[in-house]
């Protein structure tokens, strides 16, 4: 009984020491359970939060810029789409360092300078090669990937390079018409939202939060074969000259569309930053310079225009000298009576004085000031000069002597070019354009049709077999256009005894103009005459672009005949450097004549020869290339 | 052979099954996109394993007796032999290489010393000197030759099964508390004999959002796993924290976070519960044990199961340092889920020589 007692008794114990067991693994249950509501149900958002935050990643793509085509809806600037590495940096195993440099063509030491420092995602190479990313790619080295950017590639390369400036990496407009049209260019970059696993690596797939849009294409009023002629003539032109630099502005008169604008020094905007920022300045607006003679149409227009003066009105030049307050001014062929037509035939700097003078500064001041001078012409791109134009209240009569000569005044290329506009378009002033549109340009009347008529009249003359300008008349065409030399000022603020600013600016044809040209070289080395140094850049370009523009050559014109006949004739080599005339030969006859004259031979087609370049009988020095297109 | 399997215990192979299922899910939906071979070798050991326990549950309770010493002393040596000839792994040195395969002596520790402890008390007055001092020195002696490995981990549920042992054999609580009283001085020398490591993970488990890149990182990211389940959790195979490798080890010690990412709080309840239902379910076999070696084996075998799921779920969802502890049953392992099989049929094989004794089996079956 005891025992069974005893016994019952250590069951008891037993049965009550496993309820405190019981009770200990309910309480860690219990406890579990506790933690398992405070995390799914207490701290749940938080938590899912986080989880989203780490799980997914949204970044942003960016959109392709549009494009920019010319007035014939030729690319001239367009978005290619190509491959950029980069990496986690820290994830890229030691090792395998020196094979990525070498894939990359970088040396080791400037991937490791690139690498320092840095956990995270860095660029390694921006914009690469397609050779170049497919090494990398070979390698499949940790960390490392590929993604791919926009880069722009205008084909025209230094040829449209400073109208068009360039794209910094990140697809922002730098220069040019990319930075000026930036926001119509730009597209509206996307938002993608992507998986992403622990180490980061994003997983395939994702959705779009918002699709990248493509900006908008822009149509620009430039020709690209105009443009890429004004860029060999000027180019041309400079070597010739030893000159600095220089640039070319052809505007259409009728409308005021830009069709070519060029400059040298160039570069190359798909490599923009291999050249100094000096070359990417746009030196058609961007640099002034004194126009000197090429301001004399506007002097005399402004007389006509006043009714005190008519073209055969005559004025005594001074026989070469002439005293204004205390500053005489020359002439550099001394001349006695000339009338208007002879003043700008012969340049005379004395006759265009005294015609100010006589006109007077407020006059004077304000026909220049509605020309456009001293003003941004409104042409819509970044970095454009004013020019300099004193208010004509300033204006002594030293001053008003020699603005009417072309000193004490500063313009542009562009506006100049502006300015023989209104004459070459019956008075009317017209604001250059760039963009392609269909609005009409509407214009202010300057002149009176017959002021610019007359003054045309003068022009015509003044590039006559005896006027300064006869070089820029191409064979069966009629120039209105002026030379213009000036003398540069130095820092000092005076005049710097050898350095000159050659002009021509002029429009033809004549009757009807399809283009104006200007042609600024700056401190040609040669010679200093616009003349000579300008007049047959503006030559060369009117040449081909005429006949392109559909406006053909008057062939009954006699100089044409001789050119003919000349070629035809000359087999010998002739005593002057011009260049030969080869079309209408076949090619291997336009080798064997230009191996005879010592020229270099560059050919594209076959059959005969229907163009080439540079013109014939254009002055060209020995060793020169030329250029031959068959069966065009 | 029909007797034995007519005499088992329906509720615990009720909630085996159970388990059972909800671990080939876990599993799946944890390797689906990686190594899918994880779960095809898993389902083989499952099935090798149905076939262990059920032949275990032939061999007489009165063999494992006899097993007791020899089962103890082997560990115990196998033990001493870790730190001159134990294999280097994860910088412990934990394991024995045999040639053919590499084991834990601790592991086999675990199951040695419940088994021990259970034959000693099973004959002997509790409360005396030498009757206490011995199981004692039992204890202490493989805790002390793991915590140098160091095994931080199985050392605390190899004293917490003791524990759980010492007081449901009936040892006098003024015992058990001047044990537990003298924890201080034993916490104070262990952490003095820690690894950095194993004090940086103690102290992370204090703070686990102090070094969220470093050693916290585990504990948050599947914290962020528990969490973001929300209430119904996401949806089976719709895991994000798991398929984009912010878990570490997610088909093994980390499971429970895909568990609880993908079921949420009412998958995390029903295996809660499930656990309840088997842990209980041993503790009453365990109550009405015919002998005293019986109940207490299954008393410790229930701890350790027990402290193997507080452990592993504590660590995941961050009330306890991470050590590295299987998820009863649901975890990835080959010889943890046969050892535990063994363990449970030993249980089964308590429950079939009590029959009559224990609650809710009829006494009346004809073959009792």
């Amino acid at each position: 009984m005891s025992n069974m007692q005893h016994k019952q008794q250590q069951n008891i114990h037993a049965r009550r020491r496993m309820y405190v067991v019981v009770g200990l693994m309910a309480f860690g249950l219990a406890m579990l359970l506790i933690r398992a509501v405070n995390l799914h149900v207490l701290q749940s958002d938080t938590l899912k939060a986080r989880a989203s935050h780490q799980h997914f990643h949204q970044y942003d793509v960016a959109a392709p810029r549009g494009a920019i085509l010319d007035r014939h809806g030729r690319i001239l600037s367009k978005s290619i789409e190509v491959p950029s590495i980069g990496a986690l940096v820290g994830e890229i195993p030691k090792k395998n360092l020196k094979s990525l440099a070498s894939a990359l063509g970088i040396p080791l030491s400037k991937l490791q300078k690139k690498i320092k420092h840095h956990k995270g995602f860095r660029w390694l190479a921006r914009q690469v090669s397609p050779a170049v990313a497919a090494r990398v790619a070979a390698l499949k080295i940790l960390g490392v990937r590929q993604e791919s950017e926009w880069r722009r590639y205008q084909p025209l390369g230094p040829e449209t390079g400073h109208v068009l400036g360039f794209v910094g990496v990140d697809g922002h407009g730098l220069e040019g018409v990319e930075r000026s049209m930036n926001q119509r260019l730009q597209g509206q970059a996307g938002t993608r939202l992507v998986q992403r696993d622990a180490r980061g690596h994003s997983l395939p797939g994702g959705i779009w939060l918002k699709k990248p849009h493509m900006g908008s294409a822009l149509t620009l009023t430039i020709d690209s074969n105009i443009q890429s002629v004004a860029y060999a003539a000027l180019t041309e032109g400079i070597h010739k000259q030893h000159a600095k630099g220089g640039s070319v502005v052809v505007m259409n008169p009728k409308n005021g569309d830009i069709l070519a604008m060029t400059s040298w020094p160039s570069f190359n905007p798909n490599n923009f930053t291999h050249y100094k920022p000096r070359q990417w300045r746009n030196r058609a607006i961007t640099d002034i310079f004194e126009p000197g003679s090429t301001m004399k149409p506007f002097t005399i227009a402004t007389a006509i225009d006043s009714k005190k003066w008519q073209a055969n009105s005559r004025v005594f030049c001074e026989n070469g000298s002439f005293r204004v307050a205390d500053y005489t001014i020359h002439d550099d062929h001394s001349e006695g009576w000339l009338n208007l037509t002879g003043i700008i035939a012969k340049s005379s700097n004395i006759g265009a004085a005294k015609i100010a003078l006589n006109v007077g500064s407020e006059q004077l001041g304000n026909h220049l000031a509605s020309l456009g001078f001293g003003r941004r012409t409104g042409i819509g791109l970044g970095g454009e000069s004013a020019g300099i134009l004193l208010p004509p209240k300033k204006w002594g009569v030293v001053e008003t002597a020699n603005i009417a000569f072309g000193q004490g005044i500063a313009t542009t290329p562009l506006q100049l070019a502006t300015a023989f506009s209104v004459l070459a378009n019956h008075g009317v002033k017209l604001t250059p354009r760039l963009v392609l549109s269909d609005k009409k340009n509407l214009g202010k009347q300057i002149f009176s049709t017959k002021t610019s008529q007359a003054v045309t009249q003068m022009l015509i003359a003044a590039t006559g077999s005896n006027g300064t300008g006869k070089r820029a008349v191409p064979a069966g065409y009629h120039v209105a256009g002026k030379t213009g030399t000036a003398q540069k000022a130095n820092n000092q603020g005076s005049y710097a005894k050898d350095k000159f600013t050659a002009v021509f600016a002029g429009f033809v044809p004549a009757e009807d103009p399809e283009v104006v040209i200007v042609v600024v070289i700056d401190e040609p080395k040669k010679s200093i005459y616009g003349g000579t140094v300008a007049a047959p850049v503006f030559r060369n370009i009117a040449a081909t672009a005429l006949p392109y523009l559909g406006s053909l050559p008057d062939m009954r014109a006699s100089a044409n005949w001789k050119v003919q006949q000349a070629s035809v004739t000359s087999n010998a080599p002739p005593a002057s450097g011009l260049t030969p005339h080869l079309i209408g030969l076949s090619l291997r006859q336009a080798f064997q004549q230009a191996e005879q004259q010592g020229y270099a031979l560059r050919s594209h087609g076959s059959g005969w020869v229907t163009r080439q370049s540079p013109h014939p009988l254009t002055a060209l020095s020995a060793g020169s290339n030329i250029e031959v297109w068959l069966n065009e | 052979m029909i007797f034995v399997i007519q005499r088992m215990d329906k509720t615990i192979i009720l909630s085996l099954l159970g388990l059972l299922t909800l671990s080939l899910f876990v599993l799946y939906a944890a390797v689906h996109d990686g190594d899918i071979a994880v779960f095809q070798k898993q389902v083989i050991f499952w099935c090798l394993g149905f076939i262990g326990f059920i032949g275990i549950c032939f061999v007489p309770l009165r063999l494992m007796g006899l097993l007791a010493w020899p089962a103890y002393i082997i560990a115990l040596l196998s033990l001493a032999l870790v730190p001159l000839i134990g294999d280097v792994h994860m910088g412990a040195r934990r394991w024995l290489d045999l040639g053919v395969v590499a084991f834990q002596p601790s592991e086999m520790m675990k199951w040695a010393l419940m088994l021990m402890l259970a034959h000693w008390f099973a004959s002997r007055e509790p409360n005396t000197w030498p009757n206490f001092l011995i199981p004692l020195l039992m204890v202490m002696l493989p805790a002390a030759l793991i915590v140098i490995q160091p095994d931080l981990g199985t050392t605390l549920v190899l004293l917490f099964a003791a524990i759980a042992m010492l007081i449901a054999s009936g040892f006098a609580w003024r015992w058990i508390f001047a044990a537990i009283a003298a924890s201080p001085l034993v916490l104070y020398i262990l952490w003095h004999n820690m690894h950095g490591y194993q004090k940086q993970r103690v102290l992370t488990f204090l703070d686990p959002q102090s070094d969220p890149l470093g050693a916290g990182y585990h504990v948050i990211q599947s914290s962020i796993a528990i969490g973001s389940g929300g209430f119904w959790g996401k949806g089976y195979l719709q895991g994000t924290q798991g398929r984009l490798h912010f878990l570490p080890e997610q088909h093994t010690d980390f499971i429970f976070a895909i568990l609880a990412e993908e079921g949420g709080l009412i998958t995390v309840t029903v295996l809660l519960v499930l656990y309840g239902i088997l842990i209980s379910r041993m503790l009453t076999i365990a109550a009405h044990a015919h002998s005293r070696f019986g109940a207490l084996l299954t008393t410790g075998i229930a701890s350790i199961f027990m402290l193997y799921a507080f452990v592993n779920i504590g660590m995941v969802s961050g009330i306890l340092p991470v050590v590295g502890v299987p998820l009863p049953f649901i975890s990835y392992g080959g010889s943890a889920l046969l050892t535990m099989l063994g363990a449970l049929a030993i249980v089964m094989r308590v429950a079939i020589e009590s029959r009559g004794n224990i609650p809710w089996q009829r006494p009346s079956s004809p073959l009792s």
